[in-house]
């Protein structure tokens, strides 16, 4: 999530917006499952991410898109009758990019607080709020504890070049795995245990330090994304003979 | 306010799943504008009656407790955790896994927004908590940016930030240097003036030499002892370390400031080492060398030189310039982890096999040595009767000790130790100081970074100063 002060930053954006947004995009990715209009659908999710000074994500999210594309379509060149059912199940994989990507942009560009009172704002329950934001708040903890579990690996000479893997799976597993899930447990608990002795199970209003606020630039780009992506919903439908 | 922000009376609480209460019947007073010191052993249940006094004991961690529990005069029990969290203060051990956001802002008006305050006066209590404690520059940052101990303060301001009657402190020093101690001591020493009620469970006592009014010593889940700053403080030594208790004095080591004997086993040399992480050099140019059969202690302010400096000597961070050579003749950073051992800050990183007997074999196999050393190993340690049990089970002076093991049966002739005593009481400090002198013994190298004063003044032959 968000940790930066927004300084410069192309626009900031209330969470709502980009909540809204994550949603149209999750429903228009339903519809525009193939190829073309999938990439239609991606192209602008990589637009608004510039638009939100995510650059470097949109780059890093555009090179597995064509990693993913090539692979499939190697695959099908390659060897036609097993590659199309390869291409069926990355599919749903490739397709889903665009609601990835725009969730990857609400975490980084949000901050945690901002993000409980927007979703509070849409009246979700507390029951899924709360455990939402800390499962969001846990991924950055998770990789860094995952780094030191694989350097304490390293230690004991566990392997992770490709001729250790191959040899010694298990140990790579078990090196990896056990730690980490026993640091995640421990480390859940102490995000519970800070958040309860600072008052999170109060039912009731709960009041947010910034408070949000629709800008101009929020309208129009929820307006101007929702229309484009309801477009391109549309126009892959009618190219598919959906509708008449 | 009543005059006893802290009020507990034979007060006995057992977790759900343990055999014997952590604590029994214990009384303990704190008043307002009051500092009390807990201490004692590992285990001893100190923890457990911060606990109680912020309810997560018998609310989160679920246990039976009976006695009586009041804080401000109101019972513990009867109030919902909320309610709770206005009137205590909670600072906890891991500044990491403490803070809720990512952000430092959020973090310390986090209580208030969930307590409801309104806009305006959640401002102007911002406002205020920045100016009275100083870290209007940690403001507005992301907690991944920042220090342990700057992280603490952080952690201090959003307990702050409630205006609780009482602060309840968990090990609070742990993970911290001497510079953030001090800042700590400094904010309890606020606190109190505000008139609130302050009480610590520690291990290390002398950042609460100025600051504490009363010491107790909780052994076996019951209270020990109870002096006041000037009576703890005029404790011979003897008494106070038979009930595992460590000094209010940080003893000096500048004997230990002497250069090396210059011996021809010299078991490791850095030359011109550089090394650095995106942001810039953590290490520039450093030379340092050290021989078999030395233990030497690196100390330092805080920053991530010291413990870039170990992981480029054990092969986990490649360095950008330099040389690292073991007797004489340069390693490359991937044959570094044959030749020098690492014992983390956090050993759980470092155990995952499912007995402890594992472990040590897996050890035993890479330095080539039977599994009869292994086994008389552990004996030595007085592990023999964990030998069978899962790692995760033991209690952190005993997994550090597992570690310690794995380093002797592995087959590197240097161990590293980075902040090796945080967390640890006075026994097993003792016990790992005597440890560490037994590698030097075996002939090994042994390098600790730490500032720990009573651990390097027990453990090392010299102390090296790191800028």
């Amino acid at each position: 999530m968000s940790d930066k002060a927004d300084s410069r930053l192309a626009l900031r954006l209330d969470p709502r917006t980009k909540i809204i947004l994550l949603v149209v995009f999750g429903i228009c990715a339903c519809f525009c499952r193939d190829a073309a209009w999938g990439s239609v659908l991606f192209a602008l999710a990589l637009l608004f991410s510039c638009i939100t000074g995510e650059a470097r994500l949109a780059v890093k999210f555009l090179v597995g898109y064509v990693a993913v594309l090539v692979f499939v379509t190697l695959a099908v060149t390659v060897n036609p009758e097993i590659g199309t059912r390869i291409a069926l199940i990355f599919q749903s994989f490739r397709a889903a990019f665009p609601p990835f990507l725009m969730a990857a942009i609400l975490i980084m560009t949000t901050k945690t607080g901002d993000l409980v009172a927007a979703l509070y704002a849409f009246r979700v329950p507390r029951l899924l709020v709360i455990p939402l934001a800390v499962g969001i708040r846990f991924f950055p903890t998770l990789v860094e504890e995952f780094r030191c579990v694989v350097d304490a690996a390293r230690l004991q000479g566990v392997s992770f070049s490709p001729a250790g893997v191959v040899r010694h799976p298990s140990t790579i597993c078990e090196s990896l795995i056990v730690p980490t899930v026993l640091r995640s447990a421990k480390i859940a608990e102490e995000l519970a245990a800070a958040a309860v002795t600072r008052g999170i199970e109060k039912p009731g209003e709960r009041t947010s330090f910034n408070e949000l606020a629709l800008s101009r630039a929020d309208i129009a780009l929820l307006l101007c994304f929702s229309a484009a992506c309801v477009a391109v919903s549309v126009a892959c439908s009618i190219a598919k003979g959906g509708w008449a | 306010m009543e005059r006893l922000a802290i009020d507990l009376k034979g007060v006995t609480f057992k977790y759900k799943n343990a055999d014997e209460p952590s604590v029994c019947d214990v009384s303990l007073e704190v008043s307002a504008g009051e500092c009390v010191v807990l201490t004692g052993a590992s285990g001893c249940g100190k923890t457990t009656l911060t606990r109680i006094v912020n309810g997560l004991a018998y609310d989160f961690y679920e246990g039976d407790l009976s006695g009586s529990a009041r804080v401000c005069g109101r019972d513990v029990t009867e109030m919902p955790s909320w309610e709770r969290a206005r009137v205590v203060g909670s600072v906890f051990q891991n500044p990491r896994t403490q803070f809720f956001n990512l952000d430092t802002t959020g973090e310390v008006v986090f209580g208030m927004e969930n307590l409801g305050v309104s806009h305006d006066d959640m401002h102007s209590r911002y406002d205020r908590v920045v100016e009275e404690l100083g870290i209007r520059g940690l403001m507005d940052r992301g907690i991944f940016q920042l220090s342990g101990g700057q992280k603490q303060a952080v952690a201090f301001a959003s307990a702050w930030a409630n205006t609780p009657a009482a602060y309840v402190l968990d090990e609070p020093s742990s993970n911290l240097d001497i510079p953030s101690m001090r800042r700590l001591a400094s904010f309890v020493a606020k606190a109190k003036k505000e008139g609130a009620a302050v009480l610590v469970a520690e291990h290390r006592l002398f950042w609460l030499a100025d600051v504490a009014d009363r010491f107790v010593c909780i052994r076996d889940g019951r209270v020990a002892g109870s002096w006041s700053a000037d009576e703890f403080a005029r404790l011979g030594a003897d008494f106070r370390e038979r009930l595992g208790m460590r000094s209010l004095e940080q003893p000096s080591c500048a004997h230990l400031d002497k250069a090396s004997t210059a011996s021809a086993s010299c078991a490791c040399e850095v030359r011109g080492l550089s090394a650095g992480y995106g942001g810039g050099l953590a290490l520039d140019q450093v030379n340092f060398s050290f021989d078999k059969g030395e233990v030497v202690g690196i100390v330092g302010e805080n920053g991530r030189g010291k413990s870039t400096l170990l992981r480029c000597i054990c092969g986990l961070h490649r360095e950008v310039s330099g040389q690292v050579l073991f007797e004489n003749s340069p390693v490359d950073a991937k044959r570094r982890p044959e030749k020098a051992f690492l014992v983390m800050q956090d050993v759980d990183y470092q155990l995952f096999r499912t007995s402890v007997m594992a472990e040590l074999a897996a050890a035993a196999r890479r330095g080539n040595r039977e599994l009869e050393e292994a086994r008389a190993l552990l004996e030595e340690l007085g592990l023999e009767r964990f030998s069978d049990r899962h790692p995760a089970s033991l209690s952190g002076g005993q997994k550090q000790r597992v570690v310690c093991a794995m380093a002797a049966l592995s087959p590197c002739d240097v161990v590293l130790l980075d902040e090796p005593t945080s967390g640890l009481d006075f026994v097993n400090m003792v016990r790992l100081a005597s440890l560490v002198r037994r590698f030097a013994s075996e002939g090994r190298a042994v390098v600790v970074v730490s500032h720990d004063a009573e651990f390097l003044s027990r453990a090392c032959d010299r102390v090296v100063r790191f800028e």
